[in-house]
């Protein structure tokens, strides 16, 4: 009889006990299909930023060359006495320009700093897929700005190398207006100020490259 | 007998309902964790690419000078 008593009790352990697994099992089948398809989403849209980096590459890369031929061309003409002149046409239209475009791509995909993330769209989103589509957008940044990282980094060092040249020319140059006595001592002195300047600008963007590089390889 | 069976009934009860939260917690945590890492690099290489971007264009400068 007592044993018929306890029964119920029994029963309702039971029922809590299977309620509080199913209610679990539940929630992780839910977070397990939440993660696939955050997953799913995050893979695209790395994509897409990939294929738009590419494009943005190439199409930066089809214009520079057709700047340098324009240059190289307009260098031709000009003979040598111009060919310092062309040069700086060339330098000028090969460099500078990627940085310009990537950045323009970026604003227009939604390149906003890493607080800006913050609660935006929180009110359609759970506390945890806030959390996941944060962590998502801070990984495609990353990836973002170390391809931008990595295209600079070449294009410095090709820079370091042609200003290096650049700077050897017109120091030669002036040593040679200066022995045949074509130029004034306060004018040969004017422009050996440059040149000093111009070499120490390609010392600093040296040692950035370098720190850039060091950068990448401590990541 | 049944005070305590019922007791136990209770303590199961709670056990199964708040189990998962501190999971959850964790789990927010080293998402957090991660998130700031992540950003963390990344504002490294921002501000390594602005340093790079600067350098190039004072030198560019002082290059059309010569």
């Amino acid at each position: 009889m007592n044993n018929i008593k306890r029964v119920p009790l029994f029963v309702l352990i039971i029922v809590f006990l299977a309620a509080g697994n199913i209610s679990i099992a539940q929630e992780k089948e839910n977070r397990s299909k939440e993660s696939k398809e955050m997953n799913k989403a995050a893979e695209q849209e790395k994509q897409k930023g990939k294929e738009k980096v590419r494009e943005a590459e190439e199409a930066v890369e089809a214009e520079a060359a057709q700047a340098g031929e324009a240059a190289e061309e307009e260098a031709e003409k000009a003979g040598e006495a111009s060919e310092d002149k062309a040069e700086k046409v060339k330098d000028a239209a090969g460099e500078g320009k990627q940085p310009k475009e990537m950045k323009e791509m970026q604003e227009k995909e939604g390149d906003k700093g890493p607080g800006h993330a913050y609660g935006r769209n929180k009110g359609d989103l759970t506390g945890r897929e806030f959390g996941q589509a944060r962590a998502e957008e801070a990984r495609m940044q990353q990836q973002l700005k170390e391809a931008e990282l990595d295209d600079q980094l070449a294009k410095g060092e090709e820079k370091v190398a042609q200003s290096r040249e650049r700077i050897r020319v017109a120091r030669e140059e002036l040593e040679k207006e200066k022995t045949g006595r074509r130029i004034s001592d306060k004018d040969y002195q004017m422009k050996k100020e440059k040149i000093d300047k111009a070499e120490e600008a390609v010392n600093e963007y040296e040692q950035q490259v370098r720190n850039g590089r060091s950068l990448k390889s401590d990541k | 007998m049944k005070k305590r069976l019922f007791a136990i009934a209770v303590a199961a009860l709670l056990l199964s309902s708040c189990g998962g939260r501190a999971a959850k917690e964790a789990e927010a945590k080293a998402l957090e964790a991660e998130v700031e890492q992540i950003e963390k690099v990344t504002s490294q290489i921002d501000s390594t690419l602005t340093e790079i971007e600067e350098a190039a264009i004072k030198l560019d400068t002082l290059l059309n000078e010569l």
